[in-house]
């Protein structure tokens, strides 16, 4: 029992390219590397169709990686034609894209792509990590409708950070400036992004082999270990310039909490975001805790909001058959139904 | 007396979580440091130096020998990424000016339907049907926009230098 375990384990180990993303979609918008794509529900059951934004330096995947194991398929089951902007990875001749044009030029351009293409006026937007970051700016400057807003594990106030505080110190002091190194790499290697994620959560990390090898009998587990474990290696390039906005204007200066943060020169009002508003963090979460996502629920205009702190880690939220229960009740209550499958 | 069955991998699951979360606060406190902070401060700007004279003899070098470099191959492409910029906006006005039309047709129609006997009944016909034809010239001019801009992603992507070539489960072929 215990030889064949480990037989298993070793099998794990040396299996090939495994598939993700494989649920039925279709590309409706393309611009330079980013891609609008549309997941259409079999059973559609509600008018405001779901966007999905997620972080820049992570695959989108994550939200896919295989059926009875994508959050995707659990909104499309569910009723919700769903879309989401996947950035792509962007190359060196990207290095000048900044967190702005993130922002208006890709999420707000592919939003008006997605609501045009559902023949609907509002939706309901969602994003995951510093997608959900993201999602709170653009939710604050467009003029677009929003229908709900709901932000899972995104970081909003970058002062609590838990760890590693006398490098924000000297950071936040101007001690430690890395812009220049950055313009003239230009680009922030993946490697780069993949291993300073791992110096926050865990710089040695083999605890996940000893998991894989504790339940490697269990086929499930197994496929759901792999496809876990590659999202995990596989990071993306960030754009230097837009590296430098965030390290500057998001972690060091705070601008969301403490104000003075602008998209494109206008300045940013967070009591603009009067739609529905639902925010989750995970418990255990080393990367984004609670306490970096919640500060959100104060600076908004919205009447409607709700906060709530799940069980669980960074990603276990999403790589999942099904919703979270509280959000998926969430959502039912804040979106219309429609009588017919049109 | 019940028997009790040790699992050496569960075992070793919970010791080695254990030791791995030891480790790596260790490992984080002895990085959390103003001497390394230091470090970073002093080298970082040394080192951007450095990389500055490499890139710059490198653009020397290639502009003697009539090489294109990195820099020129983004340039391009950053001019390809323009244009497709400008195709979608002139794209989004085409559909604004298509949904002005289609309102204007619909009242047309509503003019028609309620002078049905007068004599502007004609008129609202060759209306509707000259908006009919410019909807029509719209669209296949959003075509064309749409086969232009599939073709410059082609260009473009004779021209990327992709930092990680991987399989991309997303990528549309």
């Amino acid at each position: 029992m215990v030889l064949k375990r480990f037989s298993h384990f070793l099998d794990a180990l040396s299996e090939d390219e495994i598939p993700v993303g494989l649920s039925e979609k279709y590309p409706i918008w393309k611009k330079n590397k980013a891609t609008l794509w549309y997941y259409p529900s079999k059973h559609r059951k509600f008018k405001e169709p779901i966007f999905l934004i997620y972080s820049v330096v992570n695959k989108a995947y994550i939200l896919d990686l295989a059926p009875s194991l994508s959050l995707i398929e659990a909104f499309t089951n569910a009723g919700y034609d769903t879309y989401l902007i996947d950035f792509g990875t962007p190359g060196f001749e990207d290095r000048n894209t900044t967190i702005d044009d993130y922002i208006t030029k890709y999420i707000e351009k592919a939003y008006t792509r997605a609501l045009r293409h559902a023949c609907t006026n509002e939706m309901t937007v969602i994003g995951f990590c510093l997608g959900g970051t993201l999602a709170t700016v653009f939710a604050a400057i467009t003029d677009q409708k929003i229908k709900n807003l709901i932000l899972a594990v995104s970081p909003i106030d970058f002062s609590q950070f838990p760890i590693f505080d006398k490098w924000q110190k000297a950071l936040r002091d101007g001690e430690v400036k890395v812009d220049d190194f950055i313009d003239t790499i230009g680009m922030v290697p993946p490697d780069f992004i993949k291993y300073g994620t791992r110096l926050i959560v865990a710089p040695v990390s083999y605890s996940h082999y000893l998991a894989l090898l504790n339940r490697s009998d269990d086929p499930k587990y197994r496929e759901k270990w792999l496809r876990m474990n590659k999202w995990t290696l596989d990071h993306i390039p960030l754009p230097g310039k837009a590296f430098n906005q965030l390290m500057n204007d998001y972690v060091r200066d705070n601008k969301i909490v403490e104000g003075g943060l602008e998209v494109n020169g206008i300045p940013v009002d967070f009591r603009n975001i009067t739609c529905n508003l639902l925010v989750f963090s995970t418990k255990y979460d080393p990367l984004v805790p609670s306490e970096l996502c919640e500060p959100i629920m104060d600076l908004v205009g919205s009447e409607d909001k709700t906060f709530i702190l799940f069980e669980g880690g960074h990603a276990s939220l999403v790589a999942n058959k099904s919703m979270p229960f509280p959000m998926e009740d969430w959502l039912l209550n804040h979106c219309t139904p429609v009588d017919d499958d049109c | 007396m019940g028997q009790v069955t040790l699992d050496v991998y569960d075992l070793l699951k919970k010791g080695g979580t254990f030791l791995q979360f030891q480790i790596n606060n260790m490992i984080q406190n002895q990085l959390n440091h103003y001497s390394l902070i230091n470090v970073a401060k002093t080298q970082t700007n040394a080192l951007t130096k450095k990389i500055k004279k490499l890139q710059q003899y490198t653009e020397q070098t290639a502009a003697v020998l009539n090489l294109p470099t990195k820099t020129d191959l983004s340039n391009a492409t950053q001019l390809i990424l323009q244009s497709e910029e400008k195709i979608d906006n002139i794209d989004d006005q085409l559909y604004q000016i298509t949904k002005m039309l289609h309102e204007m047709k619909e009242l047309v129609a509503k003019i028609a339907l309620s002078n049905h006997e007068s004599m502007d009944a004609p008129l609202s016909a060759s209306l509707s049907e000259e908006i009919a034809k410019q909807e029509e010239e719209i669209a296949t001019l959003q075509q064309e926009m749409l086969q232009v801009k599939q073709k410059m992603a082609e260009q473009k992507e004779q021209l990327i230098i992709t930092e990680t070539p991987s399989v991309d489960p997303y990528k549309v072929n």
